[in-house]
């Protein structure tokens, strides 16, 4: 695969990348709604069928995050493709990786904190919705940052390919 | 049988408003999404695209605030009814309109912002932060309101999310 500038099409294999990294992201952005939606209906008074639904909704995420990292790290995944052909971005590339396994580690840490509560009915949900409000921000910042890295990567692909699709 | 007539009408009424106040979050909850959608996109390099992408979003969601309080601001709405009838919970609808209204206020400003900036000059990364912290103050501000309502009618408005 050739860096920014040297070639101006995705080759099949990028494509492929592309597809997989669009179906990740989706599925982790339904699971990322799932949770909103979750921790945004009402608590007080409910604490117990609260906590339930935050906690099938964190799993589902978590779920989600196991994906969309194991196909990251894969030898013929984009950031690998990166990482391997251009040098310059290589450390954007672990510090994106090392973010992922950063938000899984709160994740696993949370779901457990949350699942060995000894009473559901005392679930402070104020401190729950905060903290998992910044997990998702997190996860949304991280969202942002690898959309720029693999933009700037593939610089001259997409331009050709927005191109193509704008002249049909 | 009168009192009976009088009860159903009510429930009848609170039913279509609480119907409508979820309708209402729907459409700001999709609008949000939208807007999270297109500020993940990537920004540096393209953005002539991206804040246009943006500022769109962001008027469909200051669009979608805006009908929000006026239905949330009618006499029948479900925090007009707290408002009248939970003297203990009127402090708190004062308060949930006002963070609502600041927060329009505040997606007014960053649109405008936008609209004034040249896109080549524009920090695609400040622009993304602030849009995070209207994201989690509008997300802080759904959760209170559907507690609000809860503890009034034992109704979850989250349950249309």
């Amino acid at each position: 695969m050739a860096g920014r500038h040297e070639r101006a099409r995705f080759t099949s294999s990028e494509r492929a990348g592309l597809d997989v990294r669009r179906a990740d992201q989706d599925r982790t952005l339904d699971a990322i709604h799932h949770l909103e939606a979750a921790l945004g209906s009402a608590a007080p008074g409910r604490e117990g069928s609260w906590l339930r639904d935050v906690l099938d909704a964190l799993d589902l995420l978590d779920e989600a995050m196991n994906e969309e990292q194991r196909n990251a790290e894969a030898v013929d995944s984009l950031l690998s493709d990166i990482a391997r052909t251009q040098p310059r971005l290589r450390t954007r590339v672990r510090g994106l990786r090392a973010q992922y396994r950063h938000v899984r580690d709160t994740i696993e840490q949370l779901r457990g904190e949350l699942a060995g509560r000894p009473s559901e009915a005392s679930a402070d949900f104020a401190d729950i919705r905060q903290r998992l409000a910044w997990l998702l921000t997190a996860l949304r910042h991280q969202r942002g940052r690898e959309s720029d890295l693999i933009y700037e990567a593939y610089y001259d692909a997409f331009n050709t390919d927005i191109e193509a699709e704008n002249a049909r | 049988m009168d009192d009976t007539i009088d009860a159903t009408e009510t429930d009848v009424a609170r039913s279509e408003a609480v119907a409508t106040n979820r309708t209402d979050r729907k459409r700001s909850l999709d609008a949000l999404h939208q807007v999270e959608v297109s500020a993940a996109t990537a920004g540096p390099g393209r953005e002539i695209d991206w804040v246009s992408d943006v500022r769109g979003a962001l008027g469909a969601l200051e669009d979608a605030l805006a009908v929000q309080a006026q239905n949330s601001a009618v006499s029948d709405s479900p925090l007009s009814d707290i408002e009248v009838e939970e003297p203990r919970l009127r402090n708190r609808v004062v308060q949930l309109r006002q963070r609502y209204a600041d927060l329009r206020q505040r997606v007014g400003e960053l649109r405008s912002q936008l609209d004034a900036t040249a896109p080549l000059s524009l920090d695609v990364a400040d622009v993304r932060r602030r849009l995070e912290a209207l994201a989690g103050e509008l997300r802080y501000q759904r959760a209170r309101e559907a507690d609000l309502i809860y503890e009034a009618y034992t109704v979850d408005l989250g349950a249309g999310d």
